[in-house]
């Protein structure tokens, strides 16, 4: 049975969170020089357009918040008392911008098409090219290798709008949740300083309904 | 008096706490502390200060219920600012000026999902404009301290009544003030310097602070409507409140060396404005219009006196998009008034520019470098600041600011206050 570029990104995005209103928290392990450093998030995820990035770790950054909605995004701490719109490719921590976080579905944001088939150690997979459809997103392209046995996300390249490589990401840890197999890790690597890394590992996946209001940016100081 | 209305608001909010404890459940408690010290080294040679703020706040959190919630912040601060100006404004400080003891966030909170109404202490920032306060008006600022240091700093907490309430993309906001409280000012103020003084013989100032209205005789109310569409924020607010800046009437002049005396006094006015943040591209637009009206200025000739003058600014400022791991601000803001008297202490244009570039590091480190300028009396001050987390818990930054222009200007008057500094601050929190 063939598939649609379109179909084959649609599952791969399932493989990597749920699909409609839930919760997860993230942790961030970077490793930049040697030294390494952490941070974790609460991310509620409305939609696929929707998310409010809850920081509570390291203590000095507990409060943090960072608010998608769409292609607008807010900043808010508890210094500065207000919320402050801010662009998607700003940078989160290490080599996580903060699209990278609040906005994981790439099927919203890209255009795919089958740019080859590949074997990535003893997987089949399809290497999509996934064109950005708006200046706004994150990255302007996208290389994804794509399982051709189950759609499952394996590895990645991101591309600026100068067509240079910024980072390489894998996915990684798959395991069932809430009826799907999804994967838990993913490692992003800077494309030029490889021992500049961060490692994203996802955990209490919960399906969770959330109030309309909580993704107002005004309620961010509630 | 002012300290009556401190304890008012703490008792009563500590009263209700208490009684909101005992009516919940199984309330959760949270501590922390944050301590904040900054040690300067004065890049005049002649300024022998000792350079050193210190900071220390105390915080509990508690939830009684998912609705009913408290913040409980106090913090003590010690400033060597005033002792280390001395040469700078020939005001003997007091021992006010070195140390306070003051509520911070110290507020109890009832919210549903697009709700939310808070009593006591607490800081309402309106406004987009980075390092400038002319949408951020409401609460009273620490005005001696750097106007780069962050502004949770400067901030003074005011006791309030804060109703805010969320529709679709939108949102309401009313807010009452028990009484006014004022800026934090150095020893002369923003518009009267030793230099302008000069020109009534007298040698030596003596600041009469404004006393605090009385509980209740002149609250402030202000309202805020907000809404978000189209890649944009857009917000329109009206406020009427004591100016948190004072004008100046001179009471006495006597002794040898001569010794003048200033009250400090803060007119009632209204601020009405509008701000944006958009999306550009991959910019970010920021602006800001606003009057103040029914303002109040001194002038200066043979006596010290005033003028009225409403006043009319204009904030607009751009961020680039990050190019490797670099950030561009700029920043231009104008203040106009609309009747000019040639005796004011300040020009009829005021305007500033402002940048800030931020460079992001590996390992969380960063650097900002900001500058400011005053065409209008060509002073002006540049700031650097490395920031390295060293922890979970501490973030330490390595400073220099230096204030140029002439020793008359609004920043050059600070030139002897130029410094390198350290500054650490720890959190801890349970």
């Amino acid at each position: 049975m063939a598939f649609t570029p379109s179909e084959i990104l649609k599952k791969s995005d399932e493989k990597r969170g749920l699909t409609n209103s839930f919760s997860v928290q993230v942790q961030v392990d970077v490793t930049e020089k040697n030294k390494k450093s952490q941070s974790a998030f609460k991310v509620s995820n409305k939609d696929v357009n929707t998310a409010l990035v809850e920081q509570f770790e390291p203590e000095r950054s507990k409060g943090r918040k960072i608010l998608m909605t769409g292609y607008d995004m807010w900043i808010f701490t508890p210094n500065i008392k207000r919320p402050v719109r801010i662009s998607l490719e700003q940078k989160l921590t290490g080599e996580v911008a903060n699209g990278d976080i609040a906005r994981t579905n790439f099927s919203e944001d890209y255009t795919p098409e089958i740019q080859s088939e590949e074997t990535v150690g003893p997987i089949k997979a399809w290497k999509l090219n996934l064109k950005s459809k708006d200046k706004k997103t994150t990255y302007s392209r996208i290389e994804l290798w794509v399982s051709q046995k189950d759609f499952a996300p394996i590895k990645a390249t991101f591309f600026a709008l100068s067509g240079k490589p910024l980072k390489t990401a894998e996915f990684l840890d798959f395991k069932l949740i809430e009826g799907l197999t999804r994967s838990t890790k993913m490692i992003i690597r800077n494309f030029l300083a490889k021992d500049e890394v961060s490692v994203l590992t996802y955990s209490k996946f919960k399906k969770e309904s959330f109030s309309d209001s909580l993704f107002n940016k005004d309620h961010m100081d509630f | 008096m002012a300290k009556c209305h401190s304890y008012f608001f703490l008792l009563l909010t500590l009263f209700t706490t208490a009684s909101a404890a005992r009516a919940a459940s199984s309330p959760v408690y949270a501590f922390a502390l944050q301590y904040d010290g900054q040690i300067n080294a004065y890049s005049k040679n002649d300024n022998s200060g000792s350079g050193q703020i210190n900071r220390l706040r105390l915080e509990q959190s508690a939830d009684f219920t998912k609705e009913f919630s408290g913040l409980f912040q106090v913090s003590t601060s010690s400033n060597s600012y005033a002792f280390d100006a001395k040469t700078t404004y020939d005001v003997n400080p007091t021992s006010q000026n070195i140390f306070e003891v003051f509520p911070s966030d110290f507020y109890i909170q009832y919210k549903t999902s697009n709700f939310l109404i808070r009593t006591g202490y607490q800081q309402v920032v309106w406004g987009e404009a980075f390092g400038l306060f002319y949408s951020d008006f409401i609460n009273p600022k620490d005005l001696r301290l750097s106007p780069f240091t962050s502004p949770e700093k400067q901030r003074r907490s005011l006791p309030m009544l804060n109703l805010k309430t969320l529709f679709g993309s939108s949102s309401f906001q009313v807010i009452a003030t028990a009484s006014p409280d004022y800026d934090i000012l150095p020893p002369l103020g923003r518009q009267l310097s030793k230099d302008n003084l000069a020109a009534l013989g007298v040698s030596q100032w003596s600041i009469t602070k404004a006393a605090h209205p009385a509980l209740f005789s002149k609250p402030e109310y202000g309202a805020k409507l907000n809404s978000s569409f189209w890649g944009m924020d857009l917000s329109g607010y009206y406020m009427t409140y004591d100016d948190r800046l004072p004008y100046y009437q001179l009471t006495s002049i006597s002794g040898v060396p001569t010794t003048g005396v200033l009250e400090e006094k803060h007119q009632r006015i209204s601020s009405s404005g509008v701000t944006l943040a958009a999306n550009a591209f991959d910019f970010v637009l920021r602006a800001e219009a606003l009057k103040n009206q029914n303002k109040k200025f001194n002038t200066l000739v043979a006596g010290l006196g005033t003028a009225d003058s409403d006043e009319s600014v204009s904030v607009i400022g751009i961020d680039t998009p990050s190019f490797n791991n670099y950030i561009f601000s700029l920043q231009f803001s104008d203040s106009a008034l609309n009747k000019y008297d040639t005796a004011l202490t300040r020009p009829k244009y005021q305007s500033l520019w402002s940048t800030r570039l931020t460079k992001s590091l590996s390992k969380q480190m960063s650097w900002e470098l900001s500058t400011i300028y005053a065409p209008y009396d060509q002073g002006g001050m540049a700031h650097f600041e490395f920031v390295w987390p060293k922890s979970k818990i501490i973030e330490i930054k390595f400073g220099y600011e230096q204030s140029f222009g002439p020793r008359s200007s609004d920043f050059g008057r600070n030139y002897d206050l130029s410094a390198l500094y350290v500054n650490l601050t720890a959190d801890f929190k349970d």
